[in-house]
């Protein structure tokens, strides 16, 4: 059997283009993602409140919208695994999709698998990843071994600077480690920032090396213009350092951007192959915002109907809302 | 975070410590968070796990913030941290959310 059309991805993208396709009656298959390339629900699931989402007076709490937007998915008939991709065949039509347990055809993809945090990837950082270096402080600083220790952010952005206000409820001191001799986030942020008695800025410096024993114990970091080494004694390292797309799957099958991102046609969601559409934050490293992605979800669903519509490869799925009252 | 409402899996250091004390059962102890999206998310995998290996499986989940102690004795530093207990013995640990087939495997080297 092929389908109409599968959705890789469960952020805002995703479960937007889910919505449309569902209602269009072409019975979609979404997988949500497990391990790779972040979580199910996208990024927003490692963030705490989101004021810019239109629609939410007061805010919403990030994993809130993302539950609300995957209900609204399966509310119109989109059929959601919780599964990673790990393969895609689009030399062959129907294309094939992969995942440990399954390999599906179909005969139209909307690529939806976002962007993930970056790491530095020091010597030593293999065997203390998710053992007290993390790319999400929201996740991972409620915990007991940071109570009352030092942790350390890198970064020198908007995110690097709310990880570190948000580290201090938890450490008792955080230090931040900018690359350059000035922060980028905003004024706001950086005036919270350089105003908080339990954070220290340290300038013109990155880590070079992590150290500890059963769990992270020392950072050392290197001056960048004099190169002068300093010991850190920190237990937590958070990176916060920006993302890089979900696009290793597509790598050799689709064009790509000079930085890794899909290549779209125009002001359309389409990539080089006919059938085949993404969108969200894996296409775009301008707006990356949450309606954005939502917008361009939208988009590649109405385009992936009319595509499907205009070659006669639409198989309707008629019983489906009865199925649903 | 939300707990599972079946009794599959059971709760905090001292179910751990009563079922470590029968024999050597093999146990899953996921430690979680209170903020923790990919501790709900791996719940149904390890669930899944215990309903295949029903009687030789054991499913026990612990709040870190809650068991201090227990977190930093086994340098427990992300939510979720899957261990496998032989009885009181460590046998492997998985920190972080990993591919649900890696789970599959720690649990079917252990039991065979
Ligand atoms: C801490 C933080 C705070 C933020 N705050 C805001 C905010 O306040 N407002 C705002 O508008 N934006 C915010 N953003 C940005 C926003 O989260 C992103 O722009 C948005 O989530 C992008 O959506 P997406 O659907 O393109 O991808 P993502 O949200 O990145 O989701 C990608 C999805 O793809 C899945 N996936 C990846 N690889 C695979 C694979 N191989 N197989 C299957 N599935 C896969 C993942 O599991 C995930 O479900 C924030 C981001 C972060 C990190």
């Amino acid at each position: 059997m092929t389908e109409n059309l599968v959705i890789i991805g469960s952020g805002p993208a995703g479960y937007t283009a889910a919505i449309y396709a569902g209602r269009a009656q072409l019975n979609p298959i979404v997988f949500e993602g497990f391990s790779a390339g972040g979580i199910p629900g996208g990024q927003l699931m490692t963030t705490t409140e989101v004021e810019n989402f239109p629609g939410f007076a007061e805010g919403v709490q990030g994993p809130e919208l993302m539950k609300q937007m995957r209900q609204q998915a399966l509310r119109w008939g989109a059929q959601c695994i919780t599964d990673d991709v790990i393969a895609v065949d689009f030399s062959q039509r129907p294309f094939v999709i992969t995942t440990d347990e399954q390999s599906i055809k179909t005969h139209a993809v909307i690529i939806c698998t976002g962007a993930t945090a970056k790491r530095l990837h020091l010597p030593g950082e293999e065997l203390f990843w998710n053992n007290g270096i993390s790319a999400c402080a929201i996740c991972d600083g409620a915990n007991p071994l940071f109570d009352n220790a030092e942790v350390a952010v890198v970064g020198g952005g908007d995110s690097a600077a709310e990880e570190a206000l948000y580290l201090t409820k938890y450490a008792q001191k955080v230090h931040v480690l900018v690359r350059s001799d000035r922060l980028r986030a905003s004024k706001t942020m950086q005036n919270r920032l350089l105003s908080h008695d339990r954070i220290q800025i340290h300038w013109n410096c990155e880590p070079v090396r992590v150290y500890g024993d059963q769990v992270l114990r020392k950072l050392e970091i290197q001056d960048i213009q004099s190169k002068d080494l300093t010991e850190l004694f920190v237990s937590g390292l958070f990176y916060a350092i920006g993302h890089i797309p979900n696009t290793e799957l597509f790598q050799g099958q689709l064009t790509l951007d000079p930085l890794g991102y899909i290549h779209t046609e125009g002001k359309s969601t389409a990539t080089n192959i006919p059938g085949i559409w993404a969108a969200g934050d894996v296409q775009d490293h301008h707006y990356r915002q949450a309606i954005t992605a939502a917008g361009t979800g939208c988009m590649a669903s109405i385009e992936a109907e009319r595509w499907l519509a205009e070659n006669a490869l639409l198989i309707e799925s008629a019983t489906m809302n009865l199925s649903l009252v | 975070m939300t707990l599972p409402s079946d009794n599959l899996s059971m709760q905090g250091r001292q179910a751990l410590e009563q079922l470590q004390q029968i024999s050597d059962q093999t146990i899953l102890v996921k430690f979680v968070a209170p903020y923790c999206p990919s501790c709900e998310t791996l719940a149904p995998v390890l669930e899944q796990l215990v309903t295949d290996y029903a009687g030789a499986l054991q499913l026990v989940t612990i709040d870190m913030t809650e068991e201090p102690e227990l977190a930093i004795m086994l340098a427990i530093r992300s939510a979720p941290t899957v261990v496998l207990f032989k009885g009181s013995t460590v046998i492997e640990t998985i920190a972080g959310l990993k591919p649900k087939k890696v789970y599959r495997e720690i649990v079917q080297k252990a039991i065979g």
